[in-house]
């Protein structure tokens, strides 16, 4: 049998070198120790001069930077629907995300184009005046086309997005993009706006994961650190999923001062983490993506640094994304698809501790063989609750309703406790 | 990260890889001797490729979009086989290369596959700690200046590296190592093994 050819150079005896090539002698014991001190002080000088971030757990973490108004909760029973997407705008909209603006105004977010992961889907962003309760009409802020020329590199569609300010009024869109393959492709960009979603800076790539940097998604609004990081809940699924928790840490220009993301690695099979700060913690609920459909929630007693493994709770879940807020009152609100298989409806829930148990609230949507799902919850400064989600895949609907109205339709309001 | 740096840090690292290529493929054509005209001859091509557009982006974009954050231990392996196959001038020994691809083997699997293990610590968020990274990344160099390894100049390179933001990525982990030294490292040691194994055999 002939030896192996080493194509590599790598092998003792590869036979494709060059036979004038000697061998270098070891290093000298003046080199070794001149390597061994110029490579101290090259680490003690990159580490000096590194910036300065926050690390480790939070010490507070809130769900909003834009406080509540000083204004006494909505008493009477408000419901009202409207449309953020105009009919026919594009044949697909989907996975909108909403965020109050630091002027109060509710701002969405969300892509749009021929199908999902055409190659003209865009993300489109609009804003609503709350004292017409219309829509602007949607702006486009990013597509394939400005994603390429922003990170440099081929792009063939963007994603899930989500949008929301930070302490310094600077506007944050953190986007989805995928080079080659499917939404297991995915990677993250970020980009800013300084006037509020007029002008964006040029977007950039988040390197986050070890492997190509492949495969991280986002979906849900994040939390804010008291010391100005920025908690993003993503989450990774190629090959295995798990949810995972990105820090970033924002610049007052804009720039992003430094990022680091924590993978929560055990169990597998949950993905979409959707985040709520709790009085010692914070509460995570999560989508199932794998056999038991069920929805699964995980708690963080440092401020959602660390978290508890997820475990599958008492409602349903299609392998669909929900999302939750803490109410004015103390409650959760939750709004997924209640049904273990199918978007066929989308319905609110409440938990009146932290999501160990929740009381199923009224149907928001409901027709068999339709899909209504992705839903975004926020409350505005008022007290009012928003809720935005994609409508037969066609068009992202808005409603909003009050706290009074959410208990008239879930059967009177909870016992105090 | 240094927005001006990476994208011409990386297209430098991607020329070299196929520069290394094209000369690998001329020694297994011609023989392992190689003219210096072949080389630079090789070099040009290496860096006319990676401009050839594809698509109507460059082909080294495409790269980019991939493998966006080579490591510098893998560059050091590219540079010392460039400097061998083209110039004739072994920069590390043997038992530098081998020790060099047990580390991408080692690293790679650990930074790679831990995830699938149950219970297993997050060990790549641990490149975003400054002290960690840079302690680890100091401590190799150190470790393999201290053996007496040119693998050592490596590793302080990856350190310098790290503090220029030459990578996109601003993980430590990704300047130490990265999929493709990972995957180069395995084939070498399979390889090597391989060869062992038929050795063995054919005594016995």
């Amino acid at each position: 049998m002939p030896p192996l050819r080493d194509t590599t150079g790598l092998a003792p005896d590869a036979p494709a070198a060059p036979m004038d090539a000697p061998s270098p002698a070891p290093l000298r014991r003046g080199v070794r120790v001149a390597g061994i001190v110029i490579a101290l002080l090259t680490a003690i000088g990159v580490a000096s001069q590194s910036p300065s971030l926050p690390r480790g757990a939070p010490t507070q973490i809130t769900a909003s930077i834009v406080p509540p108004a000083p204004v006494p909760a909505e008493r009477g029973a408000v419901f009202r629907e409207s449309w953020v997407s105009p009919a026919g705008f594009t044949a697909s909209a989907h996975s909108s995300v909403t965020c109050v603006l630091p002027d109060g105004r509710l701002m969405v977010v969300w892509f749009g184009g021929s199908r999902e992961g055409a190659a003209d889907v865009a993300l489109f962003t609009a804003t609503l005046d709350a004292t017409t309760g219309t829509w602007s009409p949607p702006a486009k802020i990013m597509d394939r086309e400005q994603a390429q020329r922003d990170l440099g590199r081929p792009i063939r569609k963007v994603g899930n997005a989500v949008i929301f300010p930070d302490r310094d009024g600077t506007l944050w869109l953190v986007y989805v993009t995928v080079t080659v393959g499917g939404w297991s492709g995915s990677a993250l960009n970020v980009a800013s706006s300084r006037d509020l979603g007029r002008t964006w800076t040029t977007g950039r790539r988040l390197t986050v994961n070890p492997f190509f940097n492949l495969s991280s998604l986002v979906r849900n609004k994040p939390v804010y650190a008291a010391d100005g990081r920025i908690g993003l809940p993503v989450y990774f699924e190629m090959a295995t999923t798990y949810a995972q928790m990105l820090w970033l840490a924002p610049m007052a220009d804009g720039r992003v001062a430094g990022f680091e993301m924590h993978s929560l690695l055990d169990p597998k099979g949950v993905i979409q983490p959707a985040v709520v700060p709790t009085a010692t913690g914070a509460v995570m609920a999560l989508r199932d993506h794998g056999p038991q459909r069920r929805l699964h929630t995980a708690q963080s007693d440092d401020h959602a640094w660390t978290w508890s493994a997820p475990v599958a709770g008492e409602l349903p879940n299609p392998d669909a994304a929900a999302d939750m807020i803490r109410l004015r009152d103390g409650r959760l609100l939750l709004a997924y698809n209640h049904a273990a298989a199918g978007r066929a409806n989308l319905r609110l829930a409440t938990s009146s501790d932290d999501g160990r148990t929740w009381r199923p609230g009224p149907m928001v949507e409901e027709e068999a063989g339709r899909e209504f799902s992705y839903p975004s919850l926020i409350e505005d400064p008022r007290g009012r609750v928003h809720l935005t989600y994609t409508w037969k895949r066609e068009r992202i609907k808005h409603v909003e309703f009050t706290a009074v109205w959410l208990d008239e339709k879930s059967g009177g309001a909870p016992a105090q406790p | 990260m240094n927005t001006v740096i990476v994208p011409w840090f990386h297209g430098a690292a991607v020329a070299a890889i196929v520069w290394w290529f094209l000369l690998r493929l001329s020694a297994w054509q011609r023989g392992p001797q190689i003219d210096l005209r072949v080389t630079i001859v090789a070099g040009v091509a290496a860096a006319a490729l990676c401009l050839a557009p594809v698509g109507g982006v460059p082909w080294m974009r495409w790269v980019f979009g991939i493998w966006t954050n080579p490591s510098l231990p893998l560059l050091g392996w590219v540079a010392a086989g460039i400097a061998r196959q083209g110039f004739g001038r072994a920069l590390i020994s043997e038992t530098e290369r081998r020790s060099l691809a047990l580390f991408g083997a080692v690293a790679g699997t650990g930074l790679y596959l831990h995830s699938f293990l149950p219970g297993a610590p997050d060990l790549y968020a641990f490149g975003w700690d400054g002290r960690v990274a840079l302690g680890g990344l100091g401590l190799l160099a150190v470790g393999y200046f201290g053996r007496g390894s040119r693998l050592g100049i490596f590793f302080l390179l990856a350190l310098i590296a790290f503090g220029g933001g030459a990578l996109e990525s601003t993980n430590a982990w990704d300047y130490a190592v990265d999929p493709v030294f990972w995957f180069a490292s395995l084939a070498v040691l399979v390889k090597q093994a391989v060869r062992r194994f038929g050795a063995r055999r054919s005594v016995a």
